[in-house]
């Protein structure tokens, strides 16, 4: 049962495009399995579809209906989920179709029970989007983020003060959050985070792993 | 904009139970045509038409009335204007080759080309910084259930009531919030109203939207 989803501006700015492809990404996830901000989001997007219907037209180049009526022949038929086979260490779990287009990169183990793979490549931005997965029982190290940083939960769960994440949440932390996420007893936990910033680890060895693997997360 | 009757059979047809799952079969006769007054093509009848057909004169049609409003929407991203052609040339050809993919059942033709519009706005950062990556636009595609596709038209039309009734501050704050990229101090800074003024416009007009089509359900 999902019992976190993303603030209601949020799915407007999903809706607009107003977030960047990989804080996107994670909305898209959660939208694959929750009906409610699906539907909230389908009314924000009715929106864009009625403003766009009021716009001013613009002037368009003299040429552009003939340019694209030459080019509508050359055009192969749309497929409808360009898959592009995800690695066989994600075959375990149930992977929302939003994120089925994407290519993972291969899983880097940060520490016996940890793993980072990153999905989409670092955006101007600076954000990160990665997959993460951490064994039952595990402690984050404690830290904070320089930006916000948006999470779907794929299996398992996690908690950090604000509340228990499983699977199908949604969670948003702001840059002043400072927390150390615990997976819960049961399994392990697989997350899909877009992050702003890298983590800021509060304890020094934890920063020296960070430094030694040059993992940006 | 369609007339009262097309509404009517419309929403009649999406109310019964054998709705059919994408293009009902139409006679060659009832395809979309320029009419002599002031009422537009009813552009699902259009896209029908190129789905089945690969109707080339339905596409220049759809092309006269949307491709300079996708032209205007692009500028509004602040982008130049040889880029905004090719974002709209790109976006009509994605509706020439997914107009097989087109659902009435979820989204009124402006919302669907709405979200094609968005989906490359998302990726033109990325394609910046590297412009051969052209293929892999951001498209989640997340289906309908069924409970949610029987009130699509309705809610479409409530929404376009919606903007309609705005008092005219509270509909260009949606439109500059939605279209411009603008933040609420930005929006502020421009109107030379206070900050909180346009947060409660902006609150106060998706509070309208939303109430009226919930109102519906």
């Amino acid at each position: 049962m999902i019992r976190h989803h993303p603030a209601a501006e949020i799915l407007v700015d999903y809706a607009r495009g107003a977030l960047d492809r990989g804080a996107s990404l994670v909305v898209a996830c959660h939208l694959d399995v929750c009906e409610i901000c699906r539907s909230e989001t389908r009314l924000w997007e009715g929106v864009g579809g009625a403003l766009l219907e009021k716009l001013d037209p613009a002037p368009l180049d003299a040429n552009a209906l003939a340019r694209i009526m030459t080019r509508l022949d050359d055009q192969q038929p749309h497929r409808p989920t360009r898959e592009v086979g995800l690695p066989a260490y994600l075959n375990r779990y149930s992977i929302p179709r939003a994120l089925k287009h994407e290519s993972v990169a291969s899983r880097r183990w940060v520490t016996p029970g940890i793993w980072f793979a990153p999905i989409v490549a670092k955006e101007k931005t600076g954000r990160r989007t990665y997959l993460i997965y951490a064994s039952r029982g595990t402690v984050m190290p404690e830290h904070q983020h320089g930006g916000g940083e948006f999470t779907f939960v794929l299996h398992g769960a996690f908690s950090d003060p604000s509340g228990t994440y499983g699977k199908g949440d949604f969670a948003e932390t702001d840059e002043r959050a400072v927390h150390a996420p615990a997976v819960t007893q049961e399994s392990g936990c697989l997350c899909l985070i877009s992050s702003d910033a890298p983590m800021a680890l509060k304890s020094w060895p934890a920063r020296t792993i960070q430094r030694l693997l040059g993992t940006p997360y | 904009m369609i007339s009262r009757e097309q509404a009517e059979f419309r929403v009649s047809r999406f109310n019964t139970a054998a709705r059919p799952r994408f293009w009902p079969v139409r006679d060659e006769e009832t395809v979309a045509r320029p009419s002599a007054g002031d009422t537009l093509p009813d552009w699902t009848i259009c896209i029908g038409a190129i789905a089945r057909h690969r109707d080339k004169k339905q596409f220049a049609l759809l092309f006269d009335h949307f491709a300079p409003r996708l032209k205007s929407y692009f500028i509004r991203l602040a982008v130049d204007n040889g880029t905004a052609e090719e974002l709209v040339q790109e976006a009509m050809l994605s509706v020439w080759r997914k107009a097989d993919y087109f659902d009435p059942a979820r989204a009124s033709v402006s919302t669907w080309i709405f979200t094609i519009a968005r989906n490359l706005r998302i990726d033109i950062a990325r394609r910046e910084r590297d412009p051969h990556r052209l293929a892999e636009a951001f498209e989640p595609i997340p289906e309908p259930m069924p409970d949610e596709c029987v009130t699509t038209f309705e809610r479409e039309a409530r929404i376009r009531t919606a903007i309609g009734i705005l008092p005219s501050e509270q509909a260009n704050i949606i439109r500059l919030h939605f279209f411009e990229d603008r933040s609420h101090a930005e929006i502020a800074g421009m109107l030379d109203l206070p900050l909180g003024t346009v947060k409660s416009r902006v609150r106060l007009a998706m509070g309208k939207i939303r109430a009226l089509v919930e109102d519906l359900q």
